[in-house]
């Protein structure tokens, strides 16, 4: 038989008497949400009952009845919190899942179950005895610890950068191997990189390790080195000349190795990176880690490893509670598991629009989450959003944030409006030192409402009360669709972030009507788990792909049939790895998948179609493994015509403006970017701002001062408007955030890949030392100083870096070596007494260890 | 042993041009042949996984059902027969199905060796396996003995390795293993036959899956008015074996005392060493006690396999002496010989100002049907008459103040498996009920006294057998002094209509043993 705990806890989950008084709990937490009225229904008799059901659940090894005596203890918190049977059922379910974090007491529990927390608390701390692990999170790390790989997914409150977090700390203590972790943004290096100084500071000291987010080639082989890096940065690592082993590979959010679409672009970059590291080093250790997904293993089967090494948890330290709110209709559904239920609340009767319940719903938390489909809509709305709070509300670190924007971005930047009535906005095209203070100020409860973009649900640490979901079609299905890997993946990262564990039990979820779309298929809030293919299997498994990839392979001109980006970048990299193991085909992980599914032919025309590249170097190929090879063998050969004539000049705006212009017509740039010959001159004047170190307030304004000198038309709205610049309020926003996005997309991300590339072709014919300087550098830290980049690489922002090169004084507290001249440190408390407090710099310089 | 077992259980299993395994279960006249759902649903397959249509949760229905004039069972029994199921009981979320034997073909495989079940739950990292299926690399004609290792949870499934030396003699190993499907992994052990589940997929580098057999099986069986499968429970195997060990450190008096109608007395003396008590082996059972007794088996076997039982183990015992209870130790025994002796597990345990004196609820089933409460209290004291007369005296003033009990249940008795009728039991006494009909269970009660006792000095001058009855006998005549001392509590104790277990034990010294105990923790 069965044993009993677990065939009990099935028992009340099937019980009509439980269902009963989970509803009616339920419903009284609801109307406490929507209301704000305390309304208690249960009587002594059914709340000794669910008690009883509660423990019954908490005891079972079945992680559904567990999560739901969790999800029972959040609802009934707010009504019984004080009574002592409270108490004790709740320690007793704390205990349970491993919730040391929330301090419960555990003094009221029977002995015996007193013995239970107690042995668990200790054997649950961390190697730095500062933490302690869940259930979930102990499960897996210990199996992590003596696993040769491993991947593990859980809901977004797992931890699962916790769990990370604590393996490289026990990494570092050991003091044996270098690291790399892959995160998908910008955006989370520097996420990663301030929170393990900050946790771990005196052990990377005493054990001389570096958490870095770039490699230069330049690894000293005595250090030891935590690299944080993008996908991008990682094929970096294997263009540059490094000589240092690596032995742990960490690749957090790893559903990004299953994005279709747009996004699928990326997954192959991704898992190019993967590939070229774990070939190059062969006693590496490989862990994934990403959501709510049911196969884990599937990250594993993809690079040849053990699938055994994996888990998939369901348990979660924050209950949630979805509703799904129709403003026309009056109408509110609550979701619970696969139950749909009705909640007659009487907030229905006061709201006329989707701004009116946010902000009737907003104002009783002060945590209040708003997800936008782009950039655009986060800023429309949450700046007319702050209209409708009348007063304004500035607290000290809202002035000082306000300061520090006005004068780092604008005074009149909208987000400087809406933080005076405790609103923002958060995209990834805001420059990392906003997102920094936006991200410190709602976390501290000094924003109420923050409407933000998918970036948000990439990772970033940011849990939050409520969240308001506006209904999109990334994230909802469509009627007649049951289900969507992705749709539901992305839905339910983003609604992961409703709870905000160690401040409150539970989080509540609002999904909402968008203008145009309803949420028409109610399947996205039944399934939380679901099971992904990656982008590869993904595109080998659709015979219409692997017909493209075919023509793609057969006919470079694309012909009739539509080749998309990702299918051209799948068949480079199918040529390529015929160029790699031309001995065994089966010893490359995707070459081995064609061989399995009989498509040889298919292996017969990459091999062809590689004849266009094979003698131009892997390092050329792999610094931009997308790149149509008619272009590569175009570069490669007019570089090799005059190599030294072709090396880039000194860094000036001319020079910029000739060789952007050679490189348009190079690499064929008007149809693979999109990019017009008079766009040259605009991004020309940005990228000689960008490099010469100009501050993004200066940039700004001279792109105003230019707008109206000139009276330049402004492309609004997809090109539906094209007002002349007026110097409005509305017009410096526009032309604020199209430079931020200009900064981010064009120069950070599409020319530095070009340049990179120009450079390795460069360096193949006159060496590291004759191919003159990478302006792909340059574009990466916006500075050609190396000091400037140096310090950048210290972890100091690229406004801070400058404001030290350019004064004298400053400059005098960095530490360079005597031997190398390189840059090694600063000297921290000299330079904070350069500095105010409370400025950008200060803050800065003081969160660097 | 086991590879002859799993190789009297094999069949083959023939579908259309399908060819594949499976395994008998037989145990007391219950019997079914397992497989996989793929062996015997009529599609291909390959054809499956291009629609992306998945074997575990096809329902093997319409143009794939299975059909039992389709299926042929093959090398059935000792006489090779082959047969036909009378009916094939297809699981919902695995990729596993049941064929019922026709009630003619029964006979040929009631002498096969029994099988039980074993949980997944019990299967630890270092556990062997083995099939014994008839996969193609022996022409699907010569049963092939399989072994495996390191299983573990996959999914919904399981994943397990083929060990190296097969797999180098197998050379391709998902050609040549492709009808191995449905054949039963067999757990190895030394004396027990155990089936874990069965045989369903070879993946790569050397890795292959299966599914395994839960309660779900059970459920399924259970609707399609089917006899059951037989689980193994290897937690109850530990449990017995705390039992047994927990009551070798002591040595049962037989005596004629009577404690009065209802009443039992069971009197315990800690087992002689010599003329000595064997306080320090009793001393070492009581520390695994602390433990055992408090921690879920799904913790403590946790911390097995990550070695950090002795760090456990240590960490109880400080958390042991932090403990505020007075009579922690007394309790500490009491729930052993409650355990063991009474054959109660644990129900409930009070906090420590709850419901005073009473420290916890056992449950004693009386017989299939009906079971009763069992409240104890523990305490060791000088004179056994006062810690006795006082005992019985708080539980005669609380005893009509009882009002049932709400407290947090045990967390020893969530692990155990109860046969299906106490199983239905606990559910009546433990699953609230709407209506809120009170349980109308019988209370019992337990008293354990600890006393010191010093045996007169003559007697030691015997040999140790005639020192052991003599010993005994001075145990047996104190009590009775006692007895007679307490008279008229014990009449007046008679108003209580129900059983009270009342364990009396002798110590040298029961203050010098309680704080030796705490002090060597």
């Amino acid at each position: 038989m069965e044993r009993l705990g677990n065939s009990l806890a099935r028992s009340v989950l099937e019980s009509n008497y439980f269902k009963k008084l989970f509803v009616k709990t339920h419903r009284c937490y609801s109307i406490l949400i929507f209301d704000g009225i305390k309304e208690y229904e249960l009587t002594t008799k059914e709340e000794n009952d669910l008690i009883r059901f509660i423990d019954l659940l908490a005891n079972s090894a079945l992680p559904s009845a567990r999560t739901k005596a969790y999800h029972l203890i959040s609802l009934l918190d707010p009504f019984i919190t004080d009574k002592d049977k409270f108490k004790v059922i709740s320690a007793s379910v704390y205990s349970k899942m491993g919730l040391f974090a929330l301090n419960y007491d555990s003094s009221c529990l029977p002995e015996e179950r007193r013995l239970e927390s107690n042995f668990k608390k200790y054997l649950h701390t961390t190697a730095c005895g500062k933490y302690h692990f869940t259930d979930s999170q102990f499960s897996i790390y210990s199996e992590m610890e003596i696993a040769p790989c491993y991947s593990f997914s859980g809901p977004t409150s797992l931890g699962k950068s916790f769990i990370i977090k604590r393996f490289v700390e026990s990494e570092v203590i050991k003091a044996k191997s270098n690291l790399v972790i892959i995160v998908p943004s910008r955006a989370l290096i520097s996420q990663f990189q301030v929170e393990l100084n900050n946790e771990c500071s005196e052990k990377l000291k005493s054990n001389n390790y570096h958490v870095v987010a770039n490699v230069n080639g330049t690894e000293d082989i005595n250090k030891r080195y935590i690299f944080i890096l993008t996908p991008e940065r990682l094929l970096n690592l294997h263009n540059s000349k490094i000589n240092i082993d690596i032995g742990f590979l960490f690749v957090d959010e790893a559903h990004k190795l299953s994005e279709d679409g747009e996004d699928a672009e990326r997954s192959i970059t991704e898992y190019s990176a993967i590939d070229l590291t774990i070939k190059k080093y062969p006693d590496l250790k490989v862990y994934f880690s990403s959501p709510n997904i049911t196969n884990p293993e599937v990250f594993l089967k993809l690079f040849n490893k053990n699938v055994k090494y994996s888990k998939s948890i369901q348990e979660s330290p924050v209950a949630q509670n979805l509703y799904v709110v129709d403003v026309k209709n009056k109408i509110i559904k609550s979701f619970v598991d696969k139950d749909e239920l009705s909640i007659d609340s009487l907030i229905m009767n006061k709201v006329q629009s989707v701004d009116d319940f946010i902000f009737e719903i907003g104002n009783k938390q002060h945590s209040n989450m708003i997800y936008c489909s782009s950039r655009d809509k986060s800023i429309v709305s949450a700046y007319s959003f702050s209209g409708r709070i009348i007063k304004e509300k500035i607290t000290e670190p809202l002035a000082d944030a306000i300061k520090k924007i006005s004068s780092y971005i604008h005074k009149s930047y909208y987000l400087v409006e809406c933080l005076k009535k405790g609103v923002a906005y958060h995209h990834g095209q805001l420059p990392l030192i906003v997102r920094n203070i936006i991200e410190e100020l709602f976390r501290n409860g000094n924003i109420d409402f923050i409407f933000c973009t998918p970036t948000l649900i990439e990772g970033i640490n940011m849990p939050t009360k409520n969240i308001f979901i506006n209904c999109e079609d990334k994230i909802r299905l469509t009627k007649d669709k049951k289900r969507n890997a992705n749709k539901t993946l992305t839905f339910w990262n983003l609604a992961g972030r409703a709870g905000r564990y160690r401040k409150e039990l539970s989080g509540n979820i609002f999904c909402l009507p968008s203008e145009a779309k309803n949420w028409d298929s109610k399947e996205i809030f039944k399934t939380k788990q679901i099971k992904l293919t990656p982008t590869i299997d993904l595109k080998l498994n659709s015979k219409s792909s692997v017909l493209e990839i075919e023509e793609a392979l057969k006919n470079s001109k694309k012909g009739d049939v539509h080749i998309s980006k990702t299918i051209e970048y799948l068949a480079n990299i199918i040529c390529i790895d015929t160029l790699r193991f031309p001995n065994g085909f089966e010893n490359s992980f995707i070459l081995k998948k064609f061989i399995e599914k009989h498509l040889e032919e298919i292996l017969d025309l990459a091999k062809n179609r590689s004849e266009i590249v094979r003698d131009i170097s892997f390092d050329i190929i792999n610094s931009y493994k997308s790149l149509n090879f008619e272009i590569q063998r175009k570069v490669y050969d007019f570089v090799s015509n005059d190599p030294l004539h072709n090396v880039l000049p000194d860094f000036t705006y001319d020079s910029c403006l000739i060789t952007l212009k050679k490189l348009h017509k190079l690499y064929n740039w008007e149809n693979t970017e999109k990019i017009t010959p008079a766009q040259i001159n605009l991004y020309a004047f940005l990228m000689n701002n960008w490099i010469s170190g100009k501050s993004i307030s200066e940039m700004i304004g001279k792109a105003i001062e230019y707008h109206k000198d000139n009276e330049v038309e402004l492309y609004m709205d997809y090109g539906k408007k094209k007002p002349v610049f007026n110097g409005s309020k509305e017009h410096i926003n526009h032309i604020i955030d199209n430079l931020l996005d200009n900064i981010e997309r064009k120069l950070r991300y599409t020319f530095e890949r070009y340049f990179n590339h120009y450079h390795k072709v460069l360096i193949t014919f006159l060496g590291e030392e004759k191919a003159g300087q990478n302006w792909a550098g340059f574009l990466e830290y916006g500075s050609k100083h190396p000091l400037v980049i140096a310090m950048q690489n210290l972890g100091i922002s690229r406004y801070t870096a400058l404001k030290i090169f350019n004064d004298k004084e400053l400059k005098k507290h960095l530490i360079i070596d005597g031997k190398s001249k390189e840059l090694i440190g600063f000297d921290k408390p000299k330079l904070l007494s350069e500095f105010k407090i409370n400025t950008i710099e200060y803050d800065e310089i003081f969160m660097i260890s | 042993m086991n590879v002859d077992i799993a190789e009297q259980l094999s069949v083959t299993i023939h579908c259309g041009d399908k060819n594949s395994s499976g395994t008998i279960y037989v145990n007391e006249g219950t019997a079914y042949i397992l497989t996989a759902k793929h062996s015997i649903c009529p599609k291909v397959i390959n054809e499956c996984e291009v629609i992306k249509r998945e074997c575990n949760t096809c329902e093997l229905k319409n143009s794939y059902a299975a059909r039992v004039t389709k299926i042929s069972i093959g090398r059935v029994g000792p006489d090779n027969l082959t047969i036909k199921p009378k009916r094939v009981v297809a699981h919902n979320n695995k990729d596993l199905a049941l064929l019922v034997f026709k009630d003619k073909d029964i006979p040929s495989i009631v002498n096969l060796p029994n099988i039980k079940i074993s949980s997944l739950d019990d299967i630890n990292s270092k556990d062997k396996f083995v099939t014994c299926g008839y996969p193609s690399v022996a022409g699907n004609e010569e049963p092939q003995p399989i072994h495996y290792s390191d299983m573990s949870r996959l999914g919904l499934g399981i994943n397990f390795q083929i060990e190296g030396n097969v797999i180098s003699n197998l050379e391709s190993a998902k050609d040549n293993l492709s009808a191995n499907s449905g054949a039963g992994l067999i757990k190895k052990h030394d004396s027990k036959n155990l089936l874990v589940g069965i045989y369903t997929k070879t993946g790569d580098i050397s890795a292959s899956f299966g599914e395994y057999i839960d309660h779900s099986v059970n459920d399924l069986l259970k609707l399609s008015n089917l006899p059951l499968l037989v689980f193994e429970s290897e937690v109850n195997e530990i449990s017995t074996l705390i039992k047994n060990d927990f009551l070798e450190c002591f040595t049962k008096l037989e005596h004629g005392l009577i404690l009065g109608e209802k009443r039992k007395l069971n009197l315990f003396t800690v087992k002689l060493n010599g003329k000595n008590c064997d306080y320090e082996n009793l001393k070492e059972r009581l520390n695994e006690c602390i433990r055992l007794f408090s921690l879920p088996r799904k913790i403590i076997k946790q911390y097995e396999e990550q070695n950090k039982n002795k760090k456990a183990a240590k960490e109880g015992d400080k958390f042991f002496l932090a403990l505020q209870s007075d009579h922690k130790v007394a309790e500490l025994l009491l729930q052993g010989f409650l355990e063991s002796h009474l054959n109660a597990p644990k129900l409930y345990s009070f906090n420590s100002d709850q419901n005073k004196p009473m420290q916890s609820v056992h449950i004693k089933f009386i017989d299939t049907k009906s079971c009763e409460l069992v409240y104890s209290t523990a305490k060791m004291g000088k004179c056994l008459q006062s810690t006795l007369y006082d005992s019985l005296n708080e539980l005669l003033q609380a005893i009509p103040n009882l009002d049932g009990v709400g407290s947090l249940l045990s967390n020893h008795l969530f692990d155990l498996t109860f046969d299906s009728n106490e199983q239905s039991i606990l559910e009546k006494i433990l699953l609230p009920e709407e209506d809120g009909k009170p349980n109308n269970l019988n209370n019992s009660f337990s008293l354990l006294i600890g006393f010191d006792f010093k045996c007169s000095d003559s007697i030691r001058y015997k040999n140790n057998i005639e020192y052991s009855s003599l010993f005994q006998g001075e145990v047996i005549e104190a009590m009775r002094t006692v007895l007679s001392n307490i008279k008229k509590l014990l009449d007046a104790f008679n108003v209580v209509d129900a059983e009270l277990n009342c364990y009396v034990i002798p110590f040298s010294d029961t203050k010098e043993f309680c704080q030796s105990f705490l002090e060597e923790l």
